[in-house]
């Protein structure tokens, strides 16, 4: 009887532990690089130390000397001029959270959410009760519009494929045009080939 | 191509046929009863890849051909650790790690179906990734091959000989900057565009082995109306068939001759050189050569609303592009495939040696040591099948507003071979006007 209960055992943990795949979740702030290619990590790390950079030059104090309010900053398109297939939408939210969360500027939507918001505020006029409806006209205009671009480099280093990453960031007074800060972040990786699935 | 790709034949009767939809599903089933060996699966992503296109299917078309770029960059780093003198047979053993052509058009298939998505940031990568590849061709096989001798040095059978890879005289696409000047007019980015027409007649300027025809008229602006870029991919690119050598060594004076039939049957020499050579001995060996594949297509015409429009003119002739960088993997091929038949004849040569015991016995076994040499050094003869054989465009400046545009294709004879019309088409004063039709027969 003992022999046959074990033996129950063994089969309902073998049973447990088969079939299925694994699925392990991972710290979103772990460091992985599974190619070699562009990743979430690199695109946090660049807008983390771009943003930081942008915000401690001397524009950001000479606007706050002369209009005592914190300037208004949107970000606009950042251009894929890479070699590779670079998703530039979480790109650019990376950029709009450390803005954001800086503390030291104020943030508005940008263009293509303005479009569908905009859309909104508009129907509310025509169906929305009039205490509720949002009022047109009302937005908060930006000061400062962030614009940039991705590139990369590829070389040979010692028989390896090794690509430069580099972001330019600019930002551009709206009104005047001006360029009040011009930043470069550049990133080194060394690639290596992963199995294609067949 | 070998036999056991023999199901490819109705599919490519059904790509003839223009039945592109049946001949996607003919690929998915071979795939699914196990035709494809895991060893040859980046064809099977190109060819993937390519029907889709054609098919009009652009999502999935990028997912195959993008598979096909992975595999391909994978598989060769592993070819070239792989292909040493003691661990490979043949290069039938080896997981077909494809030709540069098919890598390089797999990137610029990639760029027109991005285009076709409306998506011309992603188009402009599979560019510069095309325009990447190119860069490195130069020292690619030479690179290889020095790995080759490097590691096989270390094995007591390699003989050393000197013998050197072709260089690639192929770095700049016409097709290439012909697609990426237009999407950089269509996003308003006319330095660029202007930098990549120069590009473009620079191309046919500095690599005449590639582009001995004359260079198209093309145009990306227009003060009197929309450019309306058409492209027309006409035949298929080119197959390999097995070229057959004979080795033959003279210990006397340390030379190695490489001769193969002529057509009036005399042996001509492929190559000669030397290496220090112990034994005399008389090899046959095989290598894959490119064969064209012939195409009826004479000219390719544009009718807008009714009227002729124009001819469309050749931009790229993919064989010639793919005999230029075929020639160097070729002699990459040579000297690996030279050096396991000199270290097989050797050790054939000596085993015949042991087998001589005289009589009908000793004349059996040393019949089958040489079918043995022989049948292992068999040409590897595979390569996709559906890559366009050449391509055409024209720029004609066209009023905006919807057109009805119809293209033609020609016989060499001149008869109508096939029509695809585009009703309505609404050509964009500023944007990406660009059409795409093919006959690949």
């Amino acid at each position: 009887m003992r022999l046959l209960l074990t033996g129950l055992i063994v089969i309902a943990l073998i049973g447990g532990c088969g079939g299925g795949k694994t699925v392990t979740r991972l710290d979103t702030d772990s460091v992985t690089d599974l190619s070699g290619q562009w990743n979430d990590t690199d695109s946090r790390l660049v807008a983390e130390e771009m943003i930081s950079d942008c915000l401690n030059r001397p524009w950001y104090t000479d606007y706050m000397q002369a209009k005592a309010d914190k300037p208004v900053v949107t970000v606009g398109t950042i251009h894929n001029e890479s070699s590779e297939h670079i998703n530039t939408g979480t790109f650019i939210a990376d950029f709009e959270r450390e803005l954001i969360n800086s503390g030291k500027v104020r943030f508005v939507a940008a263009k293509e959410q303005r479009s569908e918001i905009r859309e909104e505020r508009q129907e509310q006029q025509e169906f929305a009760s009039r205490e509720t409806a949002k009022k047109l006209r009302e937005e908060t205009g930006a000061d400062f519009i962030l614009q940039g671009s991705i590139k990369t480099i590829t070389d040979q280093e010692e028989g390896k494929h090794v690509t430069f990453y580099q972001t330019d960031l600019e930002l551009i007074n709206i009104e005047s045009m001006e360029k009040v800060w011009i930043g470069t972040k550049k990133i080194k990786k060394g690639i290596s080939q992963g199995k294609t699935k067949w | 191509m070998a036999t056991r790709f023999g199901f490819y034949e109705p599919i490519t009767a059904q790509v003839r046929a223009d039945s592109l939809q049946t001949a996607v599903q003919s690929l998915e089933t071979a795939r699914e009863k196990n035709k494809f060996g895991e060893k040859d699966r980046l064809i099977y992503f190109i060819d993937a890849g390519m029907l889709n296109h054609y098919a009009e299917n652009y999502e999935i078309s990028n997912e195959k051909l993008t598979q096909a770029e992975q595999a391909a960059d994978e598989l060769f780093t592993k070819s070239v650790s792989k292909a040493m003198l003691s661990t490979v047979l043949n290069d039938n053993a080896l997981d077909y790690s494809g030709e540069d052509y098919e890598i390089l058009y797999t990137n610029l298939i990639k760029a027109l179906n991005y285009a076709a998505l409306d998506d011309h940031e992603d188009a402009l990568v599979e560019i510069r990734r095309a325009n990447l590849k190119l860069d490195l061709l130069k020292t690619k096989y030479a690179d290889a091959a020095a790995v080759f001798r490097e590691e096989s040095r270390k094995d007591t059978s390699y003989i050393d000989f000197d013998y050197d890879v072709k260089e690639v005289h192929f770095y700049n696409d016409a097709f290439a900057r012909w697609l990426s000047m237009h999407l950089y007019a269509a996003d308003g980015k006319y330095d660029d565009a202007r930098i990549d027409e120069e590009q473009l007649r620079q191309a046919f300027t500095l690599q005449p082995n590639v582009y001995d025809f004359t260079l198209p008229e093309v145009t990306y602006a227009s003060d009197e109306g929309a450019i309306l870029a058409v492209v027309a991919l006409a035949g298929l690119a080119p197959n390999k068939q097995t070229l057959s050598l004979r080795l033959r060594t003279d210990k006397d004076l340390n030379l190695v001759q490489v001769l193969y039939d002529g057509p009036d049957t005399n042996q001509v020499e492929y190559a000669h050189f030397p290496a220090p050579i112990n034994e005399d001995y008389y090899f046959k060996f095989a290598i894959p050569q490119l064969v064209d594949r012939f195409s009826d297509v004479g000219s390719v015409q544009l009718t807008i609303d009714g009227q002729p429009a124009g001819e469309l003119n050749l931009i790229e002739d993919v064989n010639k592009v793919a005999r230029e960088t075929f020639d160097a993997k070729k002699s990459w091929v040579f000297i690996r495939t030279i050096a396991r038949a000199l270290a097989k004849g050797l050790a054939a040569h000596q085993l015949k040696e042991k087998a001589d015991t005289g009589g009908l016995e000793g004349w059996l076994k040393k019949l089958a040591v040489d079918v043995a040499t022989d049948l292992s050094e068999n040409a590897d003869l595979r390569s996709s099948q559906y890559l366009p054989g050449r391509i055409f465009v024209g720029d004609f400046v066209v009023p905006t507003g919807p057109h009805d545009l119809t293209i033609e294709f020609y016989s060499r004879t001149g008869h109508l071979m096939t029509t695809s019309t585009y009703q309505n088409y609404q050509v964009l004063e500023q944007g990406l006007n660009l059409v795409e039709a093919f006959n690949l027969n």
